[in-house]
């Protein structure tokens, strides 16, 4: 029994197909949502972030297909498994179309109950451990003390790549869409503009990352090219570090000293204690305040020298912590895995010894003979040959 | 070989060894997946199953302990899907026989593989979802139990491989 209904939309026109797949998903504890507009069923999405989107990619023609688009260049909503069910026959389109991010597909007319089977499969790889392996084996993750974000770019464009780099600040998150190789867009919370957007997470060397690639299907919003933003954002990050050199952890929560004389302060210097009045980060504070980003650390270390903002007790507070949690149980999960995996080799090496103890000069010889050639060559490093897609047909017919 | 070479230069192909101490085993598990099925003289079975006209997959069968060693590992190893181990869940011979086989292959190789008891003729019913799931030994390594009268449970044991693979896959 599930702890909570797992939420699916379908997006495909009305028929007595349909009907009857709703009817069973229903019959099988699943909430369902149908929609037969592809604006519409895009907004659902985005509101309601179900848990798998069922679809038809021929239901409105380009729209169809646009839709899928917006599904998959959408932050929010493009790690949500999609079934297509397509009526699509020929082998090689339908291996294009699971290139393409497919999850599944079903033929048309499908039989519900061979949907419903599947979309339980589906919910079983996608549980959250397989979830977060997933998607950090498509790119890659780590510290932005280590890799600034003027690093992760240029190693993208270097291989011509394309994907999400998502940060982290530890309270705050945002993400860097590249195509091929370029910036196209960037977005964070508070910040309309795409430049400013970018700019902003320029400064923000304390952190996490990680990279998902994969293809994003968008214009480039930013007018200036890669070079020019690298020789911008080298700049910015250089005079960050030196604007913060002096100042406590941009993480430290600072509260206003109470001084009635307060007379003698700019406006500025007002303004920006007024955001002290209870405890935040130098960084909370910043992101509340209408000044930029090197003002508002001028603005608070001016403060903390005239000794009208004090650190109080409180830590850090890290909102969005999901890349933080996703770091530590990927490595939990590293280690686990082989913790397990040596337990497993030395009971195995602890019964080859007690065997060769039992067993006659033969065996044993043999057993050396095959290690050998492996061992010659070193541990050897395994690289399957068949694709997703490939891998994917091959479970589609065993489950025949 | 005449077999392998038809199809190999015009076909996607992936590669599953199947090894274990029991050639019959092997070349049982091999049957209940494969269309065509060659035994050769030197006590190796080559299967073929076809998946589409463009993609199979080749099963190598290898059945006796001698035959490990003369089996091309450092050529299969790199680009194999994975390998299946078969033995008699009611021998101790064939269950100490593939301790040894998966220490070589789990030391040397960082393939994907499965680890198969077969229980046929077991007294005792056993729900056929026990098939189907197995376990996770290692992120790469599962076992599962199989019934080597019954050809579905050769797919079971396939499908949880090739699910390892997929979760594996970039």
């Amino acid at each position: 029994m599930r702890d909570q209904a797992h939420h699916i939309v379908i997006f495909d026109k009305s028929s007595l197909e349909v009907e009857r797949l709703v009817q069973l998903l229903r019959d099988n504890s699943f909430d369902v949502t149908v929609l037969s507009n592809a604006q519409d069923a895009y907004q659902f999405c985005l509101v309601s972030q179900p848990d798998l989107i069922v679809f038809d990619i021929k239901v409105a023609g380009k729209e169809g297909l646009n839709f899928y688009r917006q599904i998959k260049n959408q932050y929010s909503t493009q790690r949500i498994p999609l079934i297509l069910t397509t009526e699509e026959a020929d082998h090689n389109k339908r291996v294009e179309l699971i290139e393409m991010g497919i999850d599944d597909f079903v033929a048309k007319p499908y039989y519900a109950e061979e949907v419903v089977a599947r979309i339980i499969n589906l919910f079983q790889e996608f549980r959250p451990a397989t979830f977060i392996s997933k998607s950090v084996e498509r790119g890659f993750i780590g510290s932005l003390k280590e890799m600034t974000l003027i690093d992760l770019i240029q190693t993208m464009e270097l291989g011509k790549k394309s994907g999400v780099i998502n940060l982290n600040r530890g309270d705050k998150e945002g993400q860097i869409y590249v195509n091929r190789g370029r910036i196209v867009d960037a977005v964070v919370e508070d910040y309309d503009s795409v430049e400013r957007a970018y700019l902003h997470m320029l400064t923000w060397i304390d952190g996490t990352f990680y990279v998902i690639f994969q293809d994003v299907h968008l214009d480039s919003q930013l007018v200036s090219d890669n070079q020019a933003l690298f020789k911008e954002g080298a700049k910015i990050i250089d005079q960050w570090r030196r604007a913060i050199g002096e100042l406590p952890s941009l993480h430290t929560c600072l509260i206003a000293v109470k001084d009635e004389n307060n007379s003698a302060l700019s406006y500025p210097e007002r303004s920006m204690l007024a955001h002290f009045h209870e405890s935040r980060s130098i960084l909370q504070a910043i992101d509340v305040s209408d000044f930029d980003d090197f003002d508002g650390l001028k603005i608070i270390k001016s403060l903390l020298e005239k000794g009208l903002l004090i650190k109080t007790d409180m830590h850090r507070t890290e909102k969005n912590s999901q890349h933080l949690a996703l770091h530590h149980a990927l490595e939990t999960d590293k280690r686990d895995a082989k913790t397990k995996y040596s337990h497993i080799f030395s009971i195995f090496q602890r019964n080859k010894r007690s065997n060769a103890d039992n067993h006659g000069s033969m065996n044993d010889k043999t057993d050396e003979r095959a290690e050998s050639l492996l061992t010659q060559h070193g541990r050897i490093k395994n690289n399957v040959q068949l694709t997703k897609a490939e891998l994917l047909l091959i479970r589609q017919k065993l489950g025949k | 070989m005449s077999f392998l070479s038809i199809h190999k230069d015009t076909h996607r192909i992936g590669e599953i060894v199947v090894a274990g101490p029991s050639l019959p085993l092997q070349k049982r598990f091999i049957t209940h997946l494969c269309n065509e099925v060659v035994i050769t003289g030197n006590s190796t079975v080559f299967g073929r199953s076809k998946i589409t006209d463009e993609l199979q997959i080749f099963f190598y069968g290898i059945g006796e302990k001698e035959n490990y060693m003369d089996f091309a590992w450092d050529l299969v190893a790199p680009k194999m899907l994975g390998y299946v181990l078969v033995y008699n869940w009611f021998e101790g011979n064939s269950f100490a026989s593939v301790q040894n086989l998966l220490n070589m292959l789990a030391g040397h190789t960082d393939c994907h593989g499965i680890v198969v008891g077969d229980v046929a003729g077991m007294p005792i019913h056993i729900e056929p979802s026990v098939y189907e799931s197995g376990f996770s030994l290692s992120s790469k390594l599962y076992f599962a139990l199989w019934d080597s009268t019954d050809k579905a449970n050769a797919k079971s044991v396939l499908k949880i491989l090739i699910d390892s693979l997929i979760n594996h896959l970039e």
